[in-house]
């Protein structure tokens, strides 16, 4: 009777991982694939077409930001443009403002990007010129299901510890205003 | 046995084997994904490259001179290592640990190539340098005479020519072309068998209702000395005259020997056209003049017959010639031979054992028809197995080659043509 009993319940529990937590966490996982391919996208997007046309505009931004939420999760969206230094660098005599590779670059961060997108006096954008660097790295900080269900099975905790994260960056080519 | 403890008995053992299964399988699409997520980032980084490549050299008027370009491309290199560095999210990181997994990094231009890769130093040790110029160049020998020839892309070639028994040195560089022996149209020019005159077409790429007449008739001098070497048939000539026929446009009009052109209109002509296949002519004459006096007149010898140029063996880019297919094994031997030897210096300072990916037929053809970065990226690890892999990229706007393919002519319809336009037949064509 007491071995009875026993493969009932070790069954009811396998049937229970089996019928539902195997397929739902299927599912969660194929959705942050989803959303790591949507996020993914519109990141390289963003930055490809900073890239072309030389300034980070708010409404790029905003269309950047709410193509994110459309996933479902929330994320932390985090910018940084290196800007080459026009002043010689000390390493050559003669070098030209307009050389690429030899200069110092400095870089500005998100939230002086975001600064000046939402300033009036800036026109709501951040012109680059054609040599700069912009690099967008975009991770979720919610807990997506599939982390959930994975918590189910072995902790995860931290700071660190999204499941969707897309970075793109790359050298503007055009000086825009 | 209950069908309950068959079950139970069953999914302990399948379940087991399901889940090794799924990881695994989830490993290998990891891999996979990691594997196109990297090939996007070293694409991205090597067109950074080609960009900061192309505003360097064309922004730099003395971009042609090598120290200025060995200065063009280093800055290229500089942004190939940041880029790649942000690109993986190790901005700020040291070149040297970025380039730790960079074997080589190729520069393919015009007549050459430049390599940046590990070089050993005097202390022994290795580190990454841009490696001098290498041309594609091949020795041809027989006997005591030597012929080394560079190749470019193009019809181009510079030739240094020693024969060692008669102390003989020469060395010149031009353009090769197929003389034209009847009158069939060549690239716009004719010329006439019988009165042995060269011929420009009035409307260059005009083949319909062509008569003498109508044409610019250009009588070549008996004898002529171009920068300072002797062209077929040495007889004494001006030194006014050499210079006369350098310039790009000249009214030859007043000159009188040894160059007259006549035009049915007093108008004054561009001659760039009949200048270049006149001196192309006057170099493939001194060219196989050389292969002649090395290996014999209709010599049997290999070399002699992809190298010696005539109606059936075409130096022109994109001919199917017995000339180009030398070239093209030159231009791979002299590549793949300084790659084998990166690789060989890079397995010794990183003690992997990196092998250098096959370069495909196609990849051959992109880097012998344009200008080229090809960047090569090891040793990151996939999870299941360790990157390798490499990605060529083209660069269309630079000072340095032109494809024809991307040449426009403006007619005097006021439309632009390609070459082998349908449109152009009557068209008479004012400019580049």
């Amino acid at each position: 009777m007491n071995g009875e009993t026993l493969t009932t319940i070790v069954g009811i529990f396998l049937a229970a991982i089996l019928i539902f937590i195997f397929p739902m966490m299927s599912i969660a996982d194929r959705n942050d694939d989803i959303a790591q391919l949507s996020v993914q996208t519109s990141v390289a997007e963003f930055v490809n077409n900073v890239r072309k046309t030389g300034v980070i505009t708010e409404d790029a931004y905003d269309s950047l930001v709410t193509k994110l939420g459309s996933t479902g999760n929330t994320y932390d969206v985090l910018m940084e443009v290196q800007i080459l230094d026009e002043n010689p660098s000390k390493k050559f005599e003669n070098v030209g403002d307009d050389k690429i590779g030899e200069n110092i670059y400095y870089s500005e961060y998100t939230s002086q990007i975001i600064d000046k997108l939402g300033s009036d006096a800036d026109g709501h954008k951040y012109p680059l010129k054609s040599g700069d660097k912009i690099t967008v790295t975009v991770s979720n900080t919610n807990l997506t299901m599939s982390q959930m269900l994975k918590n189910f099975f072995y902790s995860l905790t931290g700071n660190n510890t999204y499941s969707i994260v897309a970075s793109q960056s790359g050298m503007v080519v055009v000086t825009g205003s | 046995m209950r069908l309950q403890d068959l079950v139970i008995i069953f999914i302990a053992i399948a379940l087991p084997v399901i889940i090794v299964l799924s990881v695994y399988v989830g490993y290998q699409v990891d891999t996979a994904t990691l594997q196109a997520m990297y090939d996007n980032k070293l694409v991205d980084a090597t067109h950074d490259t080609i960009v900061a490549f192309e505003i360097n050299s064309t922004s730099n008027k003395y971009s042609a001179l090598s120290d200025s370009m060995i200065r063009d491309i280093e800055a290229s290199i500089n942004i190939f290592s940041s880029s790649l560095a942000s690109n993986l999210g190790m901005g700020g990181t040291s070149e040297a640990n970025i380039m730790a997994n960079v074997p080589a990094l190729l520069f393919t231009l015009n007549d050459g190539y430049y390599i940046y890769t590990p070089v050993r130093l005097d202390n022994g040790t290795f580190s990454h340098s841009l490696k001098p110029y290498v041309y594609y160049t091949k020795e041809y020998t027989n006997g005591s005479k030597r012929m080394v020839i560079n190749f470019s892309l193009d019809n181009y070639v510079a030739v240094y020519y020693y024969d060692s028994l008669n102390n003989i040195y020469e060395s010149k560089a031009g353009y090769l072309e197929v003389i034209a022996n009847n009158k069939t149209a060549n690239n716009g020019l004719w010329v006439s068998s019988n009165t042995e005159k060269y011929y420009l077409k009035d409307g260059a790429y005009d083949s319909r209702n062509r008569k003498e007449s109508d044409n610019v008739e250009i009588v070549l001098p008996e004898e002529i000395k171009y920068n300072g070497i002797q062209i077929k048939n040495a007889k004494s000539v001006t030194n006014e005259a050499v210079e006369t026929l350098t310039r790009h446009r000249v009214d030859y009009n007043k000159t009188t020997n040894p160059t007259t052109v006549k035009t049915s209109t007093a108008e004054e002509k561009t001659i760039n056209a009949y200048q270049y296949y006149y001196e192309a002519c006057q170099f493939t004459n001194w060219f196989n003049g050389k292969l002649d006096e090395m290996f014999g007149i209709n010599s049997s010898n290999d070399s002699y017959k992809a190298l010696y140029i005539n109606s059936s063996n075409s130096p022109l880019q994109g001919a199917t010639s017995a000339f180009n297919d030398e070239k093209t094994a030159v231009i791979e031997e002299t590549i793949t031979n300084n790659l084998l030897q990166a690789m060989s210096a890079y397995n010794r300072v990183s003690n992997m054992n990196f092998q250098m990916p096959q370069l495909t037929g196609e990849d051959w053809n992109t880097i012998l028809n344009n200008v080229c970065v090809i960047s090569f990226l090891q040793g990151l690890p996939l999870g299941t197995a360790v990157y390798n892999d490499y990605v060529i990229l083209t660069s269309t706007e630079n000072n340095l080659y032109v494809n024809e393919k991307n040449i426009y002519f403006i007619g005097t319809d006021n439309s632009y043509h390609r070459i082998g336009c349908s449109h152009i037949n009557g068209t008479i064509i004012t400019r580049i």
